[in-house]
C-alpha cells in the first residue's frame, strides 16, 4: 500500500469493516493496523444491497480490465491460453450481482465507460492505473493480478455483513472464483512454480 | 460450534491425505503438495482458534482418517487429492451462510478461497480445465 497517497473514504471503510471481520488480524498478507473494531461496526456499510451493490462495482472494474488487457493482446501463448474463459466468469460475475442487487432494489452504478475512468476507480483501489500504457505481459499479468486480489477483498468484507443466505453464497462462490483466477495468474507470472502460486493459507485479498 | 468442528475434521482428513499422497509424487508435484499441505494444517490451526474464540473446545485430532483405498500412481493420487479439497468447498458453500457472526463467516471464507485455489491447481497438473466455473461449486 503506498504511504504517498491517502485512501479516500471509502476504500478506508472497507478497511475498517475488514479489520473488524478479520478481528483486526493478518488477513491474507494485508496487515490492518490502527483501526479499531468498533468504529468499523459503525462505519462499515449495513445492509446486503448496498453490500453487494459495492461489490458489484468492483466486478465491473474487474470485467473492464480484463476485456481491456485481452484487446491489447499484449498476454500471448501459452500465457494467454491459461487465461482463456476468465473474462467470460468476470461478467458472468457481474450479470449475477446484479441480479442480485436488483432484486433487493439497491443501486446498480454504471460499468467503467473508458480507460481513464477505469484507471480512476484502480487509482480508488490503491492499483497503479495502468491501462493503455501497459509495459509488457509481466505488467499486464501483475495488474490482472491486483484487481483478483481486490476483488477477492470486496467480497472479504462483504461476507462480513451480509445476512441473506443466498447472498452470502454467491459472494463466496465469486471469491472462490476470484482466489482460483489469482492462483493461475500468478503461476504464469512465477515461471510456472507452481509452489508460488497460491502462497496464503488464509486468501482474503486486498481492501 | 458444530459447523466449526466439522469443518475442522474435513481440513484435518484432507492434512492427513497429503501426508500419505505427498511420497507418491514426482518432485515438483511433491514440492508444491507439501507447500499446500502446510496451507491446510493453518487451516486446522485457525478453526481451532475460531472455536476457542466461540467457547468450545476442538476435539482431538485422530490418529487416523479414512481416505479410501491407497491410490496407485500419480494421478490417482492427484485425484484422491483434489476430491477431499472439491468435498471441502462443497462443505463450506452449503454452510458458509449459516455461520451467523459476519467475522467468523469471513475468516471461513478466506479458508475456502484457498482450498478452491489448491482444487484449481490440482486440477492443472492433472491436464483438466483449472477454473471450469464462474461460481465454485
Amino acid at each position: 500500500m503506498s504511504g504517498a497517497r491517502r485512501p479516500p473514504a471509502a476504500t478506508r471503510r472497507e478497511l475498517l469493516a475488514a479489520a473488524a471481520a478479520a478481528g483486526g488480524a493478518l488477513a491474507g498478507g494485508v496487515l490492518l493496523a490502527g483501526a479499531g473494531a468498533a468504529s468499523a461496526r459503525a462505519r462499515a456499510p449495513r445492509d446486503d444491497a448496498e453490500l453487494l451493490s459495492h461489490t458489484l462495482g468492483m466486478a465491473q472494474l474487474g470485467a473492464y480490465v480484463y476485456e481491456a488487457v485481452f484487446a491489447e493482446r499484449i498476454i500471448t501463448g501459452g500465457r494467454r491460453r491459461a487465461l482463456d474463459g476468465f473474462d467470460e466468469q468476470k461478467r458472468a460475475h457481474v450479470a449475477a450481482l446484479r441480479a442480485a442487487v436488483r432484486a433487493r432494489g439497491g443501486r446498480i452504478g454504471a460499468p467503467p465507460s473508458s480507460d481513464a475512468d477505469a484507471n480512476r476507480r484502480l487509482a480508488r483501489r490503491q492499483i497503479p492505473e495502468r491501462l493503455g500504457h501497459l509495459r509488457g505481459p509481466e505488467d499486464a499479468l501483475g495488474l490482472l493480478i491486483e484487481v483478483e486480489r481486490s476483488s477477492i477483498g470486496s467480497c472479504f468484507v462483504a461476507l462480513g455483513g451480509l445476512t441473506g443466505a443466498d447472498a452470502i453464497t454467491l459472494v463466496a462462490r465469486i471469491m472462490g472464483n476470484d482466489a482460483q483466477h489469482e492462483a493461475i495468474l500468478s503461476l504464469q507470472r512465477h515461471a510456472l512454480k507452481l509452489k508460488a502460486a497460491a502462497p496464503y493459507a488464509l486468501v482474503a485479498g486486498r481492501h | 460450534m458444530r459447523l466449526l468442528a466439522s469443518a475442522l475434521e474435513l481440513e484435518r482428513r484432507t492434512v492427513y491425505a497429503y501426508v500419505a499422497c505427498v511420497p507418491l509424487l514426482d518432485d515438483r508435484l511433491a514440492k508444491a503438495a507439501t507447500e499446500w499441505m502446510s496451507e491446510e494444517l493453518q487451516h486446522t490451526g485457525k478453526l481451532i482458534t475460531l472455536i476457542r474464540q466461540a467457547g468450545g473446545t476442538a476435539a482431538s485430532r485422530a490418529n487416523s482418517y479414512d481416505i479410501g483405498p491407497r491410490p496407485r500412481g500419480q494421478a490417482q493420487t492427484l485425484a484422491v487429492l483434489a476430491g477431499l479439497e472439491q468435498l471441502q468447498l462443497s462443505f463450506y458453500v452449503k454452510t458458509l451462510p449459516r455461520f451467523e457472526q459476519g467475522s467468523t463467516r469471513a475468516a471461513v471464507a478466506s479458508i475456502f478461497a484457498n482450498d478452491a485455489q489448491h482444487l484449481s491447481l490440482l486440477r492443472l497438473v492433472s491436464d483438466q480445465k483449472p477454473v471450469p466455473s464462474a461460481l465454485v461449486r
